[in-house]
């Protein structure tokens, strides 16, 4: 079976935030409640400084603390798939918010606003889909908790198309933020493929896992300096 | 001489004798601290101890801060310390204005504590992973 991955190259990366904007298109998220960002700071002394880039949006751990408590509270509106893509059911999350405190990267949003259109004075093709024929991870509510998908909308046709080798290679099965990267600093496919692009990745440039003392197993992997470069 | 050289020599086996007793005293009050807290979380999971139904983050009519301040006693400043999150913390939502009666920015690490594999309370997050 697939585990998806992502790799962010933080030494690559150089903050345009096209991947926000990506997914903002793509997935409609309220601004107040992000579900990719930017977290950028500087390192060094002066003169020799520079500022760091890297994005942060869910990290579809392997032991996720968001389903964990989910389940513990026998609300069971988060889960896993065989891809490794933890997702929310909207009609069962009851808005308790406490996946949030318990993720170790602030992920989960917890969206009390309504869904506002991105351009306010007229809507965008996909805006004028009624909520009801949109995808069920789009038909977003009030008070509940929503984050990254990996694009799940995008992955699921491969799946059904019966390609799911090709997630991560052809745009169509391939998350938005993913494809938009100027400077390729962000690869998304499956680590257990042989010879795929993102396990070699990962090797040659060193990329690990944020935050590992929480024993999470994130899917996102960092290169965040270094490397065999 | 003598008598000057027995004082002194008294009084740094008095100070080391008290620096041992500090030692001494003090493991067995934090252990009886973590065994209490162990024992209270048992009684909130097996129901023995009311925590009301509202599943939420609510300060006061939450299970969430009912657990751990009202029951716990945990302190608020073990969870929430700082007006900001250090300029090289990976958070998602960090630069999120805090509400005004938030003591503090929430530090998460602090949960490893108690909710990691092996800790008291339920198990939330794994082993530390490897490097």
């Amino acid at each position: 079976m697939a585990k998806l991955v992502r790799v962010i190259d933080m030494e690559r990366c150089m903050g345009c935030r096209a991947c926000i904007a990506a997914c903002h298109m793509e997935n409609h998220y309220t601004p107040g409640s992000p579900w990719n960002e930017m977290v950028e700071y500087e390192n060094g002394t002066y003169p020799d400084v520079r500022t760091i880039f890297g994005t942060m949006a869910c990290m579809h751990c392997e032991d996720a603390p968001c389903q964990k408590i989910c389940d513990e509270i026998n609300v069971h509106a988060i889960s896993k798939n065989e891809y490794g893509v933890v997702m929310v059911d909207y009609d069962k999350c009851t808005g308790c918010g406490y996946c949030a405190p318990v993720c170790p990267y602030g992920v989960p949003q917890l969206n009390k606003q309504a869904p506002q259109s991105l351009y306010p004075e007229q809507e965008t093709p996909y805006e004028a889909i009624p909520l009801a024929q949109r995808h069920p991870l789009h038909q977003k509510k009030n008070n509940v908790m929503e984050k990254c998908t990996f694009c799940w909308h995008k992955l699921e046709k491969a799946i059904i198309a019966g390609e799911p080798e090709l997630i991560g290679k052809k745009p169509e099965y391939t998350p938005s933020c993913d494809l938009v990267c100027p400077v390729n600093a962000r690869l998304f496919g499956d680590i257990d493929q042989q010879d795929s692009e993102v396990k070699q990745y990962i090797g040659k440039k060193k990329a690990a896992q944020l935050k590992k003392e929480s024993g999470t197993n994130p899917q996102v992997y960092y290169v965040v300096r270094g490397g065999d470069f | 001489m003598k008598w000057l050289g027995f004082i002194l020599l008294s009084c740094v086996l008095n100070s080391a004798f008290a620096e041992q007793q500090k030692t001494v005293d003090v493991r067995p009050t934090k252990e009886i601290k973590t065994m209490n807290l162990a024992r209270i979380a048992e009684q909130i999971r097996n129901g023995e101890i009311d925590v009301g139904k509202d599943y939420s983050t609510n300060f006061k009519t939450g299970r969430f801060h009912i657990i751990h301040a009202d029951k716990l006693l945990i302190d608020c400043n073990n969870c929430h310390y700082g007006k900001k999150y250090k300029a090289d913390y990976q958070l998602m939502g960090k630069h999120k204005p805090m509400p005004d009666k938030m003591p503090g920015r929430l530090q998460r690490s602090v949960c490893l504590g108690c909710h990691a594999e092996g800790g008291i309370a339920t198990h939330l997050y794994g082993r530390s992973a490897e490097w």
